[in-house]
């Protein structure tokens, strides 16, 4: 009996339930909030089968709707063993609170302080609700005019020695290690740190919210600065998203491209991350090196869109611009130069005795990880195997030989390391496609979303912007796509009249949950190094 | 004193000033004034805030690329803030990050230049947000969503040479009157 069946016998008869492609529950209109002990337990009893019975061990992502008054909570969890993605539907009515979840999964904690961060809610056990008076005012913005201040510190009726010494310090947006990026406040004495915050919305634009007043087209653009590492990854997902409601075919040169775009965009995603490790940690003459390779990736951009990032490539149906005449040959010798100078490095990298040393720290164990709802190579560098290229492979990897490298104890080192073996895979994915290209056209035209957009006859793609209608299919849907830092998510709720809810799952807002606790007990000068090896992106994770 | 104010008549504000500006001030320069503006335009230390696409291309300049030439032994980063002379600033600013950025430029040392990269910091028009001259004094800004490497590097240049010339006059701002929007 698979899973599907299981959870369809036991919750079907009570819960509105879909079990088509990706399984779906709703839960009776008899909840209301805040809930009678009766229900609570219920309500708990109901998540706690989940994670044990059925083994959802990972909470994906949580999303808040306010639909005219009628409030809606959608949760996505993640069996991993026979990969099975789970909807689950909670309408809250029009109460101000909503239950935790993180007592099952910690991971919650993150999504639901941003749920309380950015809307008038509140958590139903009381937690956090200090951080909102200090974050958001009552028209649901965020709203600071002065800096905010370093929580006190209260020492312990008896307190031992360091217990007293213990003080509060700001580290950052414009002191040496964070330079402009990020706030952290420090718990330290003696150069050792016990407890740290992350001050998040520093560069917060209400990306969701402005989304919906675009058009799905001006959306691409949009979403080209949603995060700064994966200018590729996130048009892309949307692309895909419209792509699948409005099931637009794919000619099949559109899709090898579109893979060596993403592998290029990985490659060069990884090599900037090696790059500010190298620099960061004070190693300037492998950094150089990979500052050079760095710039060999951007040549490569620059042939075929005329730009180092922010492309404006991707269309509906495939890809905007033919590839020019020998950027694949020029594709092949940068990969086999870059593989050779990877190489070299990684000896000599080995062969160090104070790399060894300062990337020994701040392990991760593997169940901690899935708790956290890691995902990328900061998952896999904990020995978890688990990577959608393969699980759910789309375009054609399937047929593409490559291997999922996978780390031992999740230390700072096997994060290099397993980003370092997946660039060579990329480089191995890159080779593989450009030598077996399919011949024909890289857009299909013919559909008929198309029709009125585009001038029949132009070579260029000039489309008219009047007229312009696209009739969207009425529900919901969650889809991801294997980025550079993990698995960027996106879930959407469309009527007819057009996209009515937007929500990014951002890979580095759920690794920052995690910040805290791998930083504590360590020493003061490690800080950064855990913050570079988790890979954050800021500007990505306030959205 | 009182000679030169009726020689040259009442000075205006930086704000409000006269089209001629740079005309008049090259002609009031003396040689020991020329020397030390040219000698503060052959070493500036900027300090870069933000983490956007911005920011990216401008990490590139410390990079190995040609196009990039000269301009490296002009421009060394320093910390801390207190030994830096230009502030670079890119991303959009929302009244989180502002209080930051006025942080910023009060802990910085008379003279100090401000660069502003980015259609976010000079309009804001991209995701609707402040734009920058609400904030700080400006001194030259760079245009694209990103802006590409020359027209970064154009701005640097323009902001060295404005420096030696003299063109730029450090104004002194009253007490409270930075953040007013």
């Amino acid at each position: 009996m698979s899973l599907r069946d299981e959870l369809f016998k036991k919750f079907g008869t009570k819960f509105q339930s879909s079990f088509s492609d990706k399984g779906s529950l709703v839960f009776p209109e008899d909840f209301s909030f805040p809930l009678d002990s009766e229900e609570t337990t219920l309500y708990q009893d109901f998540f706690f089968q989940l994670k044990d019975e059925f083994r959802f061990h990972m909470l994906i992502d949580i999303c808040y709707e306010d639909v005219s008054g009628e409030r809606f909570l959608y949760y996505q969890f993640l069996n991993l063993e026979v990969y099975f993605c789970l909807q689950v539907t909670v309408p809250i009515g029009n109460s101000n609170y909503f239950p935790s979840l993180s007592s099952l999964w910690k991971s919650s904690e993150v999504f639901e302080s941003d749920i309380v961060k950015h809307h008038e809610l509140f958590l139903s056990d009381g937690r956090k609700t200090q951080q909102r008076q200090v974050l958001a005012s009552a028209n649901n913005k965020i709203n600071q005019d002065e800096i905010i201040p370093l929580p006190e510190y209260q020492i312990p009726l008896r307190p031992t020695e360091s217990q007293r010494q213990r003080y509060w310090k700001r580290f950052g947006p414009h002191s040496s290690p964070f330079n402009g990026k990020v706030r952290v406040d420090l718990l330290i004495s003696e150069e050792r740190v016990f407890d740290s915050r992350l001050v998040p919305g520093l560069y917060f634009r209400d990306f969701e919210k402005k989304c919906l007043t675009k058009d799905p087209f001006n959306m691409i653009f949009f979403f080209e600065r949603l995060c700064i590492k994966d200018c590729v990854f996130a048009p892309l997902l949307w692309v895909e998203t419209i792509e699948q409601s409005f099931s637009i075919p794919l000619p099949d040169k559109a899709k090898a491209i579109r893979m060596v775009w993403m592998e290029l965009a990985r490659v060069e995603g990884h090599l900037t991350f090696l790059w500010e490790l190298a620099q960061e940690l004070g190693f300037f003459v492998e950094a150089s090196v990979f500052a050079e390779l760095l710039e060999q990736v951007y040549h490569l951009f620059n042939i075929y869109s005329g730009k180092t990032q922010n492309f404006s490539l991707f269309t509906f149906g495939g890809m905007k611009k033919e590839s020019p005449i020998g950027w694949g040959t020029e594709c092949l010798e940068a990969a086999k130069y870059i593989y050779k100078v990877i190489e070299e490095v990684e000896r000599e990298f080995n062969r160090n005795p104070r790399w060894m040393e300062v990337t020994k720290g701040f392990p991760m164990s593997a169940g901690k990880a899935l708790e956290y709802g890691f995902t990328g190579p900061n998952l896999r560098a904990c020995g978890v195997n688990f990577d959608t290229r393969k699980t759910q492979p789309t375009y054609f990897y399937d047929d593409v030989d490559f291997e999922v490298p996978l780390g031992i104890d999740g230390t700072t080192y096997d994060r290099f390391l397993v980003r370092l073996e997946e660039l060579k895979q990329s480089l191995r994915i890159i080779n593989q496609v450009l030598d077996h290209l399919p011949a024909g056209k890289v857009i299909n035209k013919e559909h008929l979303m198309y029709e009125s957009l585009y001038d029949e006859g132009s070579s260029d793609l000039s489309y008219n912007f009047e007229g312009r209608t696209c009739p969207y299919r009425e529900g919901t849907s969650f889809s991801s796509i294997e980025a550079t830092e993990g698995q960027l998510g996106l879930f959407i709720r469309t009527a007819p009249s057009g996209l009515k809810k937007l929500h990014v799952r951002s890979p580095s807002l759920v690794h920052s949950g995690a910040f805290s606790e791998l930083i504590r007990g360590g020493e003061l000068s490690g800080v950064f190094t855990a913050f570079q090896s988790l890979n954050l992106d800021p500007w990505e994770m306030d959205r | 004193m009182k000679t030169h104010e009726n020689r040259l008549g009442p000075r205006k504000s930086f704000w409000g000033g006269p089209a001629g500006l740079s005309f008049y001030s090259l002609n009031s320069m003396n040689f020991l004034e020329r020397l030390k503006s040219w000698s503060q335009s052959e070493l500036l230390s900027p300090f870069v805030l933000g983490a956007n696409c911005c920011a990216r291309e401008l990490y590139r300049l410390s990079g190995p690329n040609p196009q990039v030439g000269s301009i490296r032994e002009n421009f060394i980063e320093s910390e801390p803030i207190e030994s830096c002379d230009v502030l670079v600033v890119s991303g959009i600013i929302n009244e989180q990050i502002r209080p930051y950025i006025i942080e910023a430029y009060e802990r910085m040392l008379s003279p100090r230049y401000v660069l502003a990269v980015g259609t976010c910091t000079a309009t804001g028009a991209v995701f609707d947000t402040m734009a920058i001259d609400k904030i700080l004094p400006v001194d030259v800004y760079v245009g694209g969503c990103p802006p590409t490497l020359d027209s970064l590097i154009n701005g640097l240049e323009l902001l060295r040479e404005r420096i030696r010339k003299g063109t730029i006059r450090q104004v002194e701002l009253k007490e409270g009157a930075l953040g007013e929007s």
